[in-house]
């Protein structure tokens, strides 16, 4: 598997032939750029204190990229694009724990039967916002998130996810699912957004934001176990749905939380 | 020998009263069942006896072995040894069976060990025709049956002394009510508990017997008698009472 692993913004990277990474720090902005040309997986790590990332991800025809992505920091801003061409895919498993975060990713799916999947875990333990953009500037391109987060301490989360699809861009499919659970009182935001010129486009949205409900707590504790351990639970709950390996890194902390 | 003793026990819900000076006591080695009609608190009065903190006592006490239930909160009573089979068990996506059963266990166990317990719970599911379902989420996608089943495994991991089980016959086709009721009164027969029954319906007391059977209207027990009572409800109804 490819590695990249970033630690305060210096980065340090385990790579096979599979695609090709360049790097340059300017004005204390991280910029990577990622060619990949053969199917592969690759696991990119971001700890430390801060993390200011740009990053452009290019995928070449017919080929499938896994993105395995792990982030724990303080605080980070970060600009991912990726550009797809014809028949690529772009699977990617997220799993934050960051206290403060803005984040902007744009998707651009520019050639037919590009397919982009997002599955994001986040744990937010101070302000954080996270934008994404899916560019369907080609027929028969699907897109498809799963934002789940959950706010602890002074955490809160702004999930702005929108969607365009632009005329005579046909048969596209776009899906978009958000969901955050509060554990805490502060304030969240979900805003779905689908811009859609074409008619013949399948997409759906869905947002959700909530607490544990006083029924499901009452079952916990009727059980004998604690808010504390049934809150505890749920969180673990949520961290056990994403990559084992990056399960590694974020229950460390979320223990050490 | 444990005792649940209620008191003069009056109960609002949004300024309603719905358990209505309710007196009541029940020790180990009993079996009774509270019947009624819908929406006269047999449901509520479980969930007070546990503390449920969405009721409003506004007089009256619940002690269980001496401890004023009305003090303690939820977790606290189920530690002393009480266990509540709701209605309407809850599903809770993330946390698996396996997990849930593991956190409620350990609580009540000083000298938890993880491989015996695993065992009993894999044994548990299979005798309930319910294999590999531990780890899945709590109850998610589980039909009403697979619901109630599990709420009686939790039970046997528990091993409660003073079992509620309210409306545990609903959702049960006839081979599980039978399996159900079994697995029950076999419990009920190997420990030290006595179980408190909340029931429309006699079908399920085909298989546990009950000690004491009381009717319930506006928030009160008023009429209490032994099994025959319930051949008179199945004759009479509920209005003639």
């Amino acid at each position: 598997m490819n590695k990249i692993y970033i630690k305060n913004n210096q980065i340090t990277s385990n790579l096979n032939n599979d695609l090709k990474l360049t790097y340059e720090n300017t004005f204390d902005i991280l910029k990577i750029k990622i060619h990949v040309n053969k199917n592969t997986t690759l696991e990119l790590l971001d700890i430390g204190d801060t993390s200011k990332l740009d990053i452009k991800i290019y995928i070449e025809k017919n080929i499938t990229l896994n993105l395995i992505e792990g982030r724990r920091v303080n605080k980070s801003k970060i600009q991912n694009k990726y550009f797809l061409k014809e028949n690529s895919i772009l699977n990617i498993e997220r799993l934050y724990q960051i206290k403060e975060a803005k984040q902007m990713d744009l998707i651009f799916l520019n050639e037919p039967k590009a397919n982009v999947s997002i599955n994001f875990t986040n744990i937010s333990l101070g302000k954080g916002k996270y934008s994404l953009i899916s560019y369907h500037n080609a027929s028969l391109t699907n897109f498809d998130i799963k934002n789940r987060g959950v706010t602890l301490k002074k955490g809160s989360i702004e999930y702005h996810i929108t969607g365009i699809v632009y005329n005579n861009m046909k048969k596209c499919v776009i899906n978009q699912n958000n969901r955050i659970l509060a554990l805490n009182n502060e304030k969240n935001i979900i805003k779905p957004v689908l811009l859609i010129e074409e008619e013949d486009v399948i997409a759906n949205h869905s947002a959700h934001i909530g607490s544990i409900s006083d029924k499901e707590m009452f079952y916990f504790l009727s059980r004998g176990i604690s808010i504390e351990q049934a809150t505890n639970l749920i969180l673990q709950g949520y961290i056990k749905n994403t990559n084992e390996s990056l399960q590694k890194i974020i229950e460390w902390e979320v223990t050490d939380e | 020998m444990h005792t649940l003793k209620i008191k003069n026990l009056n109960v609002l819900v949004d300024d309603k009263k719905i358990i209505n000076d309710f007196n009541l006591e029940i020790k180990s080695g009993e079996i009774h069942v509270i019947m009624g009609p819908n929406g006269i608190g047999k449901s509520t009065l479980t969930k007070v006896i546990m503390n449920d903190k969405t009721y409003n006592i506004v007089s009256g006490t619940i002690e269980y072995d001496g401890h004023k239930l009305n003090d303690l909160t939820t977790d606290k009573i189920a530690k002393l040894g009480i266990f509540l089979s709701p209605q309407n068990p809850i599903e809770i996506e993330g946390v698996s069976n396996a997990d849930f059963l593991k956190a409620a266990v350990s609580n009540q166990k000083e000298d938890f060990k993880l491989l015996p317990f695993v065992k009993e719970v894999n044994k548990l599911y299979q005798d309930f025709d319910m294999d590999n379902m531990a780890n899945r989420y709590l109850n998610v996608g589980f039909s009403g049956g697979e619901k109630k089943k599990n709420e009686i495994i939790q039970m046997y991991l528990l091993k409660p002394s003073l079992i509620l089980l309210d409306e545990i016959d609903s959702g049960l086709d006839v081979d599980s009510l039978k399996q159900v009721g079994n697995k029950i009164m076999e419990y009920y027969q190997n420990h030290d508990c006595a179980i408190l029954i909340i029931t429309h319906y006699q079908r399920l007391l085909d298989y546990i017997k009950p000690d004491y059977v009381h009717i319930m209207k506006q928030g009160s027990i008023i009429k209490s008698g032994d099994y025959k009572l319930v051949k008179e409800i199945e004759k009479k109804g509920y209005n003639n009472w």
